[in-house]
């Protein structure tokens, strides 16, 4: 048995029944990093303490105590996500030597039930990109042709899975970064609703939009991972208190009567042709399903990614602050006496970040000062009430929203690197969910003519997770994606 | 208008200290990035309050107390660029 192939639920299932040990399972991931992942670059660090873990889980089960719903699966965790004793750098310079001395919950969450974290997975610097190649860590790979692009920011992440180097991995999400590359690497991502899942912990890039979920090899696995992580936390300020279902019991895929929405305005534009059919023989297929097809409109959908890069922009700028070379991370110059206090700060600044996170800190910067704050940040603010509000409306015609993730599948490394405005316009379908602060999912439905991945996107009413998975599950009983996960990577 | 002298203001106003190649870079770069922002500026919002919580969440207070760390000292100045004592160590500030 190819113990790397086994998904989240057929892992924690064997395990606990002693059909396969966690130390087993463990090394099988362990050794694929070895093979493959100095190629695909996935991993900032791989835990010294994984096989560890994974023998304790054995151990536990030996002495007959009760094992957590994720026992000894290997679980990459983005390298946004505070790992208390395992180092934490955010993808940059400026965190390069970061040790945290706690957790975050979500980490603290996926060890309760037994999950272990086999390494930090690589993204774009303060998860600030959409093709993993603003990493200081150097740019990922995508598993299925590593001339391309794994997507980002939670590249890493999705290269791991897809790569089979992890069974399931934690991403960030705060304009599309959980499910663009998701999409990118034929895994399922979902990016649950604001609130879902506890911040505490997590490098703050954008405050109002981040939110941390899974990635997975199909459905079942991400809404079992989901329900382990989600939940109120008294130390997230906007930490929500609603319930959290066992939505991995509960999912169904009779779609029978429900109402899927297609927006216009994400239907009208250019779109590359294997996408545009890909996503029409999904919704073929759930109308065959009993599912009932109706049209939409999000009027405000071309000015979802100016006001998207104002707001996370802005916020940046101001979380980001914090990185002062004072109490932790890099500090510019070892005679650092010669310098003011300011220049210690500016100039250690200026060379700990990279260009992209400079670009928005500067962005963010001029939005927020005096004399642009009314025109930009304000304005961004109340076009993002609107956007909110057309999907209240939308939601009272349709259960839940379908559209293709990206406009094409992945690109080539070093494709649209140069062009800031041309990589912020890739996130125009996704960044909405954040701004309106519904979950968003990324469920594979097909590949390219060049063979590679792309899947479409669900969104939801807010806290209504269920019917995503729902449909994810329909999705993946009926439309055949004929291809397992690379085995090799070439 | 993002020209060169306005970038070196953003940038000293953020704290960054930016070679003479960035500065010249950000402002090519920044420039068709701010015209794209500016077409919001014809969307009609008069009916809208500006947004910055996307969830109808009840923000909550807690009591400004402290709760248990151990080994805080070290646990915190563990990961200090330079420190003296117990203490952060940073350049005169007057």
């Amino acid at each position: 048995m190819k113990l790397h192939t086994l998904s989240v639920s057929a892992i924690a299932a064997s395990i606990k029944k002693g059909e396969i040990t966690a130390e087993a399972v463990m090394t099988a991931h362990l050794d694929r990093i070895s093979k493959y992942d100095g190629n695909i670059n996935a991993f900032i660090t791989v835990s010294e303490k994984a096989i560890e873990e994974a023998r304790e889980v054995d151990s536990a089960r030996k002495s007959g105590k009760t094992l957590g719903r994720l026992a000894g699966v290997p679980v990459a965790v983005k390298d946004m996500l505070c790992t208390e004793g395992i180092k934490t750098t955010a993808a940059s310079k400026i965190l390069a030597n970061f040790i945290p001395p706690y957790s975050a919950t979500v980490v603290e969450r996926l060890k309760k039930e037994g999950a272990i974290v086999i390494g930090k997975a690589n993204c774009d610097e303060f998860a600030m990109g959409s093709s993993n190649e603003t990493s200081a860590f150097g740019n990922v790979k995508n598993p299925w042709n590593t001339k391309y692009v794994p997507g980002g920011s939670s590249g890493g992440s999705a290269a791991a899975v897809s790569g089979q180097m992890a069974a399931a991995a934690i991403g960030t999400d705060t304009g599309g970064s959980i499910r663009q590359p998701a999409n990118f690497c034929g895994i399922v991502g979902i990016k649950p609703t604001y609130g879902r899942v506890s911040r505490f912990g997590i490098v703050a890039f954008a405050s109002s939009l981040d939110q941390a979920g899974p990635m997975a090899k199909n459905v079942k696995d991400c809404a079992l991972v989901l329900e382990s992580i989600s939940g109120f936390d008294e130390k997230d300020s906007t930490s929500a208190q609603n319930q959290v279902p066992n939505w991995s019991e509960k999912t169904s895929s009779n779609v029978k009567g429900l109402k899927i929405g297609l927006p216009k305005e994400y239907f009208s534009g250019k779109m590359d042709a294997d996408v545009k059919a890909r996503v029409e023989e999904t919704i073929a297929k759930l109308k065959s399903a009993g599912a009932i097809i109706v049209d939409i409109e999000l009027p405000s959908t071309p000015h979802c990614i100016g006001v998207y890069y104002l707001v996370c922009a802005s916020e940046a700028s101001s979380n980001l602050a914090r990185y002062d070379g004072i109490r932790y991370g890099y500090r510019y110059g070892e005679g650092s006496e010669r310098l003011s206090l300011e220049e210690l700060y500016s100039e250690t600044r200026g060379r700990g970040f990279g260009s992209e996170v400079k670009r928005r800190i500067m962005i963010g910067t001029y939005a927020l000062s005096s004399g642009y704050y009314d025109a930009y940040y304000l304005k961004a603010c109340q076009v993002r009430r609107m956007i909110r509000e057309e999907f209240s409306e939308a939601f009272s015609k349709c259960d839940v929203i379908l559209s293709p993730v990206t406009t094409s599948p992945a690109f080539k490394i070093g494709e649209r690197i140069e062009d800031p405005l041309t990589m912020y316009l890739n996130d125009i379908f996704t960044t909405s969910a954040n701004l309106a602060g519904v979950p968003g999912m990324s469920v594979p439905v097909g590949f390219s003519k060049e063979g590679l991945p792309i899947g479409v996107q669900l969104m939801g009413r807010h806290f209504d997770e269920q019917t995503l998975f729902n449909v994810g599950q329909c999705i993946e009983e009926n439309v055949k994606t004929s291809r397992e996960l690379p085995d090799v990577i070439q | 208008m993002i020209t060169e002298a306005k970038v070196q203001e953003i940038a000293k106003l953020a704290q960054l200290k930016l070679t003479p190649e960035e500065v010249k870079l950000f402002s090519e770069q920044l420039k068709p990035v701010i015209e794209y922002f500016d077409r919001l500026s014809k969307v009609d919002t008069a009916k809208y309050e500006p947004l910055a919580t996307p969830t109808d969440i009840k923000f909550r207070e807690r009591e400004d107390v402290f709760k248990p760390f151990a080994q805080a000292v070290e646990r915190v100045l563990a990961n200090a660029p330079d420190k003296k004592n117990n203490l952060f160590k940073v350049p005169p500030v007057v």
